[in-house]
């Protein structure tokens, strides 16, 4: 009585990849909800969520030369867990033709395709390789989620432009020059510096355009909910816009004993980030208390509680205008209170939203 | 038997929360299907019932998590835990990899006549193709 379903690993390479050497551009890591999404894995979505954009990441023996101490693909993990989690969960390796071919039957449920590099040599020009086939072969739009410690020029990005991309994305990750430094910079002997970064991004803006350009930033790095704040501001007033995540302890990374964010914390920076991008308000008009908590946005904010649009998912859109890279369940075990929404929040989730958005503030608490 | 791409052992039966469940004298060992686990996914984490639980026909029992979804194991028969498989407890990829051996799940000892409705192979045939074809119409 042993037989299975022989197919629940269809075309894997996460095993021969290691074992014959297997790397990008002829094989790409997926998401396990894009695998499910491809027909590639069994699962199902809680809540049925559906996903809507294809994350695809490039491999290599190497694995990327960051060393950032909140990430699953950090080159130091511990041997056990190395490689096994990012972003919460495994992401399994297939050849690109396999890939692509499932993206084309896919393609009317899908929104979008984001490829991420990762800090190797190769993956500039591998990604002008995958992101050039994608664009001539898939009828989509892509997203580049850039390695910026790779880039030096505007041509560099100009040339992701001209293979079919056409939005940027650049992870900054943490709020302030501080954090960056202590968890992707010197503090850990790394590669990258905060500098280059916001540079990066404003070259970005300059080839892609305002609005085509997207920031990475991850609450709970241990940055204030000021600073995080500042920091929309900062993105928003280059034209660029700030996606949001909220961290999430990869074990055996450097920071798997770090608890994530409160949801209370969570909730305020969700609200704030929505309000600052679309031109609602601006961080000058909010107030913080003493602990630098986010005590008071400055407007009647119900409406757009009520909504429920500020606690979605935020990322790249597709050509419809709405959020296509909605990453179902890659904030948070699915089951529990949910970080980032992977479809409009019901009556219900709103009436908890409610309850979450001024919890934990240190002094004047607010209700709605 | 092959329902779909999924297998299905002849000399077991089934209910409706995809689970298999054999009769072994008064206890009976219940698991999870191959569809079940195929639709299911990867499972990482597991919560079973402990040995000497009481349980009721229909409880919710215990609970599964895959990387994408949360879900729940149902007693088939009202009964008292009498075995919990430790394998899966430490290895949950069992479920997955050998849902009809060593990913068995508990067994429970019967004390009650009550029981739910199981189903043979061919009911299960049956209804799962009906099942599928709902699913199928529901994706389009």
């Amino acid at each position: 009585m042993s037989n299975t379903h022989a197919d629940s690993a269809q075309g894997e390479l996460t095993q021969d990849m290691e074992d014959q050497g297997l790397e990008s551009p002829e094989v790409i890591q997926t998401s396990l909800a894009a695998a499910m999404t491809l027909g590639l894995k069994g699962g199902q979505f809680y809540r049925n969520a559906k996903l809507t954009c294809l994350n695809l990441l490039l491999t290599y023996q190497e694995g990327c030369q960051g060393r950032c101490g909140y990430c699953g693909l950090e080159q130091k993990r511990s041997e056990v867990t190395k490689g096994t989690t990012f972003i919460r969960v495994a992401w399994p390796t297939y050849s690109f033709d396999l890939i692509l071919e499932r993206a084309k039957q896919h393609q009317n449920s899908l929104k979008r395709i984001c490829l991420s590099m990762i800090t190797h040599m190769r993956a500039t020009e591998d990604s002008l390789k995958l992101v050039t086939r994608l664009h001539r072969e898939v009828n989509l739009p892509i997203s580049i989620l850039c390695a910026p410690t790779l880039i030096h020029k505007l041509e560099d990005l100009q040339k992701f432009k001209e293979a079919g991309a056409d939005q940027l994305g650049v992870s900054i990750d943490a709020a302030t020059p501080e954090l960056f430094q202590k968890y992707r910079g010197k503090g850990v002997r790394g590669p990258h510096q905060w500098d280059h970064y916001w540079n990066i991004l404003r070259k970005g803006v300059a080839v892609f355009g305002p609005g085509h350009i997207s920031v990475h930033l991850i609450v709970g790095l241990g940055e204030s909910e000021q600073e995080m704040v500042t920091a929309f501001q900062q993105v928003h007033d280059l034209g660029a816009v700030v996606h949001l995540f909220s961290f999430y302890p990869e074990p055996g990374s450097a920071l798997a004993e770090k608890a994530a964010p409160s949801l209370g914390q969570y909730r305020r920076m969700q609200l704030a980030r929505y309000l600052i991008m679309n031109d609602i308000t601006s961080a000058k008009i909010m107030s913080f208390n003493r602990s630098e908590q986010l005590s008071d946005f400055g407007m009647e904010v119900q409406a757009f509680v009520a909504s429920g649009q500020p606690f979605r998912t935020s990322g790249c859109p597709g050509h419809d205008g709405e959020t296509a890279c909605n990453r179902p369940y890659g904030n948070e075990r699915p089951g529990t209170t949910l970080a980032n929404y992977p479809f409009v929040p019901n009556l219900q989730d709103v009436e908890q939203i409610r309850g979450e958005l001024y919890s934990g503030l240190m002094e004047g608490v607010k209700s709605l | 038997m092959l329902v779909g791409e999924w297998n299905f052992p002849e000399d077991l039966l089934y209910d409706k929360h995809h689970q298999w469940l054999k009769r072994e004298g008064t206890t009976m060992a219940i698991g999870l299907t191959d569809y079940g686990q195929y639709t299911r996914g990867d499972i990482l984490y597991l919560n079973l019932p402990e040995s000497g639980t009481q349980v009721k026909l229909g409880e919710a029992v215990g609970s599964l998590e895959t990387g994408k979804w949360v879900g729940r194991f149902y007693a088939p028969q009202t009964g008292k835990i009498c075995a919990v498989n430790a394998e899966v407890l430490k290895d949950s990829r069992l479920i997955n990899q050998d849902p009809y051996g060593r990913g068995w799940l508990f067994k429970i000892e019967r004390n009650s006549s009550e029981e739910q409705l199981l189903m043979t192979v061919e009911q299960l045939k049956v209804w799962l193709e009906l099942e599928l074809k709902r699913e199928a119409a529901c994706n389009v």
